[in-house]
């Protein structure tokens, strides 16, 4: 620890601010963490920070600058260099009329005088102290507008190809008008024969739909215990002094009541507390969260950062707000109702330390705590059970682009930044940035670490959030097929498939499947002949066999994915999965609608319905909401 | 001495003349004031439409005409036309016996000739017979002294041709037994009934023996005995049945068969109360009963022989299982209806007993099974007999009529003209089978109707019955019913017919709401998949439909609809399908509505939605199309100007 340091710790003692017990515990932190010690403090919530940034400049004999309700001269400040501001927590605060520069700054020293200087550009300058949190604040309020148009059209400008803000583009429509010309003249003279051709190619489509899948499970089904125990033991010998800075995301919007969950978990993760940075990222208009959260007293390593108001409103919009203010070296995001299990991030620095050097995420598996409450958080648990758990890993040994899912997703910052994060008009940006890290030369690993979440417990809400992933893939599917070519040569021929048959794959057996379904209850009812000419020797059998053996190995994949958590009385509930399948068709069809209508649409799952709510929120120690 | 010789031998002469004459008198002589008729039993008579063939040399034939035994018969003559045909120089002959008496041996000419004898035939002759006059054909001779050679060589036959005829010269009071009468008498028939609307008992009593006398092989026709006129011929050439209802006192409820005299020849009469119960006597196998001038019948069912629950014996059926001697190859041909079936069941596989024997190197022959002419199995037989060989029949190929084959080969020793092939035995026994299973409930092809008329059919009229009405029905009847089956005429305005019926009606039979074919919209089209026109019919239509259909109790019918006075054909075998258009040539075009995707019923005059959608599909789609293509040009122009605001339009 500096000696400053030391000087600092006792003056907060000596000034009562700080007992000598906390001190202690905060320098020990310190020093076993390798952090400055206001980190260890404001990780222990040790004291307020402004108290502490108080006394650093009583120590240092300089002036406190309250930048929220004194601002920085904005003529004084260089939207180029707002990241850095932040990063070095160094700001220009005001000029005086001999036009010396005051830099306010959150840690004074050598190298604080050498980043104003550096920023500035002056020689001659004056320091002041603020807190790191007033740094951020002025920064978001002084380039406001470049942050937030950053946020939205920072892919779109840089990479217009890969932003599904144009959802379709003009040779796009032009090939589905010369598809639909196509159709159109096929039906007008020869009905039988276009018929006839549709029909085998969906049921050509339906098989590779289900060979694909059963593949990927038997490739995932092969991945062994003994990587999991040897990641296992390489993150528990990784010494905290040697753990980087991990940022982490916890985008939120009209959610205040689960809040205490992740804050609770956070604070159990078997990670430095100083060495995360937080960001609670909330929208302008979201009054009710943000005074919940400012309610809820966190530690200082717990930054609120407010989103400006804009369109469209969709969760990586805020998280690309936030990544320009993040100091990690890894990012994480997290949903507000997750619990990821205590050493997922010291698991995540030690599989990316062991990975290839272009390995930008690491992906962990999703579950659910709540996974008996009802037949719906059942379904959902085998559903995640069956793609995490197999189809995943499986995506991971095949070499197939993989569509990351929505929290637990770990990456390295810089090629975040490199790839302008996440796209904020897909509303399944995960599954996109997966796609495009693979295009741009990354790849994903998956680890064996585990987040539980909240599963949807009512119909309506899980159609709805369905729905939203569904679009997202219809969204992705038409952004990363605008260059088929050039897909195919990124992401190999392999790949290729993966992709028609996971993305394209998915969201297209919801819209068939009822059509398929109608025909097949229709003449079973009636034993009409209507269809007869529609279906000859060939593609009857093969619409059989679509229809008993991959109905029959979607079951028994749904039926075996619990097993590797040992949850086998979860298994008997797959043989109702065909009733899961008609819910995935209704938000199909709801997502259908949307991408034509309202395509950036975020349509908000509603989180905090479970009956074991009460008990996280419990065990998080605060009550319940009736 | 010679002298004494001479008287002798001119002695021995004239008591040998004598007896000759004595006993070959020839049947009793017409004396000038005696009235004669003379009835030509012809080869097409017994079913020889074209007569028929010797093959080779060596070649027999055995012809069966009908002579009954109570039969007066003045004079008989055996008149014999032939063609024969040879290719080479050699010595060939002809032997023609006669209930196994020579009555004829002539040689024949090489290059071949045109022969016509004719043969008077004597009281022996004819009683020898025992009913039937047997005449045997025999071909024979020699080209080379290599037997074998001689049996292969193509090119040498005899034709026997159509012309060849038993002649009988009978007394015109002549009154055999009813089963004497229906053996002799001639092809064509004529069913008389009295003038104006038919009883219900008498139409059914003029089809019963109508249906009866077609399955015999006669062409029967309806007629009034007063259009009949009754004049005499002299020549036998028409066989009539009179059919009416009297009020015979005591025989009201029985019918009355008797023989009597009409136009000058012996015909059939069908009277008293129940003349239909009389009818049913003609059918196989009750026609030999009628063994006497007139019978009384009170009660006359047909009955199915060899038939258990589990299947019926082929022996029964049409067909001879003898056995064969075959060097190479032996077949059987065994032919059934669907109306020979037990109600509610179907063919289902053939258990065939087969005995071959194996040849003298001990090699086994091969049976191969045909139904209707498809290969259904084949088997090499065992070296034990009989061989039990069950062939299971495949769904959707048997019919209204069927055929069994079974063919037997074996590969034959010999060959090289040095040895003759030897020809061992084989036979198809009468243990053999053909196992029936349970039929499904609802109909869906014509044929599937006729075992349920086994036990009766009901027939619905919607005019009056009269004679000239009854040759449709005939139509149907002799190719869907068993001769003798009961017959039930019932007029439609009494109500859905409770059992299967035959409807021959202008209007759908009564309880009848939905046929595949509809005659109240106007013109009818059958188009194609495509929808192209294949018949267009004016808004009477064919001239005869017929369509399967069902009541609302499920009761399956075929309803028979005949344009006016339309021509009928002699038969109309409804086989697959549930709609058929026929005229007097037969059935033009047999479909099934519900099944058949190749051919559709249209109603161009009053076309429904989805006719109307397939006739201007082309257009609707292109319509379709124009509009897509404007929402997509709109979509595009739209996207320019936003890319491009200043150029003309308002950014969107």
């Amino acid at each position: 620890m500096r000696a400053e340091e030391e000087l600092i710790g006792d003056l907060l003692v000596a000034r009562g601010v700080l007992d000598l017990a906390a001190l202690d515990e905060a320098r020990a932190l310190a020093e076993r963490w390798k952090v400055p010690l206001a980190d260890a403090l404001m990780a222990r919530r040790a004291l307020r920070p402004l108290d502490y940034y108080r006394t650093l400049a009583q120590h240092f004999d300089l002036e406190l600058a309250d930048l929220r309700s004194d601002p920085p001269d904005p003529t004084l400040l260089d939207p180029a260099l707002a990241q850095e501001y932040v990063r070095e927590g160094v700001i220009p605060w005001r000029r005086d009329e001999r036009g010396i520069i005051t830099v306010a700054v959150t840690s004074p020293g050598p190298a604080a005088v050498l980043a104003a200087r550096r920023l500035t550009g002056q020689r001659q300058l004056r320091l002041a102290v603020c807190t790191r949190f007033d740094v951020s604040i002025a920064v978001q309020r002084a380039f406001r507008s470049e942050l937030v148009r950053k946020a939205v059209y920072g892919l779109a400008e840089t990479d217009p190809d890969m932003s599904a803000r144009r959802v379709v583009t003009d040779p796009q429509l032009l090939f589905f008008y010369l598809l639909l010309t196509l159709l159109a003249a096929g039906l007008a003279f020869a009905p039988l024969t276009t018929l006839i051709g549709l029909n085998l190619l969906m049921s050509v489509f339906y098989l590779g739909n289900f060979v694909f899948k059963g593949v990927l499970a038997w490739a995932g089904g092969l991945a062994g215990e003994g990587s999991a125990r040897a990641l296992e033991t390489a993150a528990r010998l990784l010494r905290e002094d040697e753990l980087p800075t991990f940022t982490v995301l916890v985008p939120m919007f009209r959610e205040p009541e689960v809040l205490p969950i992740l804050a609770h978990a956070l604070r159990n993760l078997d990670y430095p507390l100083g060495k995360l940075d937080i960001k609670i990222v909330l929208e302008e208009k979201d009054e009710e969260t943000i005074a919940a959260a400012r309610a809820l007293g966190l530690e200082g390593v717990f930054e609120i950062m407010i989103v400006p108001a804009s369109q469209p409103q969709t969760k990586p919009k805020a998280c690309n707000y936030a990544l320009q203010f993040a100091r990690g070296d890894y990012l994480v995001i997290y949903d507000a109702e997750d619990k990821p299990e205590p050493d997922q991030l010291r698991k995540v620095v030690a599989a990316f330390r062991a990975a290839p050097p272009n390995t930008a995420c690491i992906q962990c598996r999703l579950n659910y705590y709540n996974a008996r409450e009802n037949w719906l958080t059942r379904m959902f648990t085998l559903d995640y059970s069956l793609w995490f758990d197999l189809m995943l890993p499986g995506l991971e040994r095949l070499g197939v682009p993989i569509p990351l899912g929505g929290t637990s997703n770990h990456f390295r910052t810089e090629v975040l930044r490199e790839l302008s994060a996440w796209d904020p008009f897909n509303v399944t940006e995960d599954a996109d940035l997966g796609i495009r890290l693979t295009q741009k030369g990354y790849r994903v690993g998956v680890i064996d670490s585990t987040t539980f979440e909240e599963a949807n417990c009512r119909q309506g809400n899980w159609i709805r959030q369905r729905s939203r992933w569904i679009k997202g893939y219809m969204q992705t599917f038409l952004v990363h097929t605008r260059r088929p070519i050039h897909l195919l040569r990124t992401v190999g021929p392999l790949g290729m498939l993966g992709f028609v048959f996971f993305i394209g794959g998915t969201m297209l057996s919801g819209i068939l499947n009822p059509i398929f379904w109608t025909i097949f209850g229709f003449w079973a009812l009636t034993q009409t002949g209507v269809f007869d000419p529609v279906f000859p020797p060939l593609i009857l059998w093969l619409s059989v066999m679509n229809l008993l053996l991959g109905n029959a190995l979607f079951i028994y994949l749904t039926m075996v994915a619990p097993f590797r958590r040992r949850w086998l009385e979860l298994a008997p509930w797959a043989l109702t999965v065909p009733y899961y399948w008609v819910l995935l068709s209704i938000a199909a069809y709801k997502a259908l609608w949307q991408l034509i209508r309202k395509p950036f649409y975020w349509e908000k799952t509603q989180h905090g319905l479970s009956k074991q709510m009460a008990e996280e929120l419990a065990k998080a120690g605060v009550a319940a909401r009736p | 001495m010679l002298r004494c010789f001479r008287l002798a031998l001119l002695a021995l002469g004239v008591w040998l003349s004598a007896v000759a004459g004595a006993a070959a008198q020839p049947p009793a002589q017409a004396s000038g004031t005696e009235q004669v008729i003379l009835r030509r039993i012809g080869l097409p008579d017994l079913g020889f439409q074209d007569g028929l063939v010797l093959e080779g040399l060596g070649t027999s034939r055995d012809v069966f005409f009908p002579v009954p035994r109570d039969l007066p018969v003045l004079e008989a003559r055996l008149v014999l036309r032939a063609e024969t045909t040879s290719l080479f120089t050699g010595r060939r002959g002809l032997s023609v016996l006669v209930n196994g008496r020579p009555v004829l041996t002539r040689p024949l000419r090489d290059g071949g000739e045109r022969i016509e004898v004719s043969i008077p035939l004597d009281e022996a002759d004819l009683a020898r017979g025992n009913g039937f006059l047997r005449v045997t054909l025999r071909s024979s001779g020699a080209l080379t002294d290599n037997r074998c050679l001689d049996l292969r060589l193509a090119g040498e036959q005899i034709a026997i041709l159509e012309g060849t005829h038993l002649e009988l010269r009978l007394p015109a009071d002549a009154q055999p037994s009813a089963a004497s009468l229906l053996q002799i008498m001639p092809r064509e028939v004529v069913v008389l009934t009295r003038p104006g609307p038919l009883q219900p008992v008498e139409a059914a009593a003029a089809l019963a023996a109508g249906h009866a006398l077609a399955a015999a092989g006669r062409r029967v026709s309806f007629s009034t005995l007063a259009a009949a006129g009754g004049a005499e011929q002299r020549d036998w050439e028409r066989g009539f049945v009179l059919v009416s209802q009297r009020d015979d006192g005591a025989l009201g409820e029985a019918g009355r068969l008797q023989v009597v005299r009409f136009a000058g020849v012996p015909a059939l009469a069908l009277d008293a109360g129940r003349p239909d119960l009389a009818a049913r006597l003609l059918a196989e196998p009750w026609r030999p009963v009628a063994a006497q001038p007139a019978q009384t019948v009170n009660e006359a069912r047909p009955r199915m022989p060899g038939e258990t629950p589990r299947g019926i014996a082929l022996a029964s059926l049409r067909g001879d299982l003898a056995a064969q001697d075959a060097a190479e190859r032996a077949s059987w041909t065994i032919e059934f209806s669907a109306r020979d079936l037990p109600p509610g069941t179907r063919p289902a596989s053939l258990a065939l007993d087969i005995a071959a024997a194996p040849d003298t190197a001990g090699e086994r022959a091969v049976a191969a099974v045909f139904f209707n002419e498809v290969l259904i199995g084949s088997q090499q037989l065992g070296l034990q007999v009989p061989h039990r060989m069950v062939v299971p029949i495949p769904e959707g190929l048997a019919g209204l009529d069927n055929r069994v084959r079974l063919v037997v080969t074996r590969r034959a020793r010999g060959g090289d003209c040095e040895t003759l092939p030897v020809a061992l035995p084989a036979q198809l026994l009468p243990s053999s089978m053909l196992r029936l299973a349970s039929a499904s409930g609802t109909p869906s092809d014509f044929f599937e109707l006729a075992p349920r008329w086994r036990d009766g059919v009901t027939i619905l009229t919607d005019a009056p019955i009269t004679a000239e009405s009854l040759s449709p029905m005939l139509a149907l009847l002799r190719t869907h019913v068993r001769p003798g089956s009961p017959l039930q005429l019932r007029p439609a305005s009494a109500g859905p017919s409770p059992a299967p019926f035959l409807a021959f009606t202008a209007d759908p039979p009564p309880g009848v709401r939905a046929t595949p074919v509809r005659f109240d919209r106007g013109r009818l089209r059958l188009v194609d998949r495509e929808g192209r026109p294949l018949l267009e019919l004016s808004a009477g239509g064919p001239s005869l439909t017929a369509q399967l259909v069902s009541t609302e109790n499920g009761i399956p019918g075929i309803w028979v609809r005949r344009a006016g006075a339309a021509a009928v054909p002699p038969a109309l075998a409804l086989d697959r399908g549930d709609v058929a258009f026929a005229d007097a040539a037969g059935i033009a075009l047999a479909f099934a509505a519900g099944r058949d995707q190749l051919v559709r019923v249209t109603y161009p005059d009053q076309p429904d939605p989805w006719t109307l959608f397939l006739l201007y599909r082309p257009w609707i789609i292109g319509g379709l199309w124009l509009a897509l293509t404007a929402v997509f040009i709109g979509i595009f122009v739209r996207r320019w100007r936003r890319r491009n605001p200043g150029a003309g339009g308002s950014a969107a």
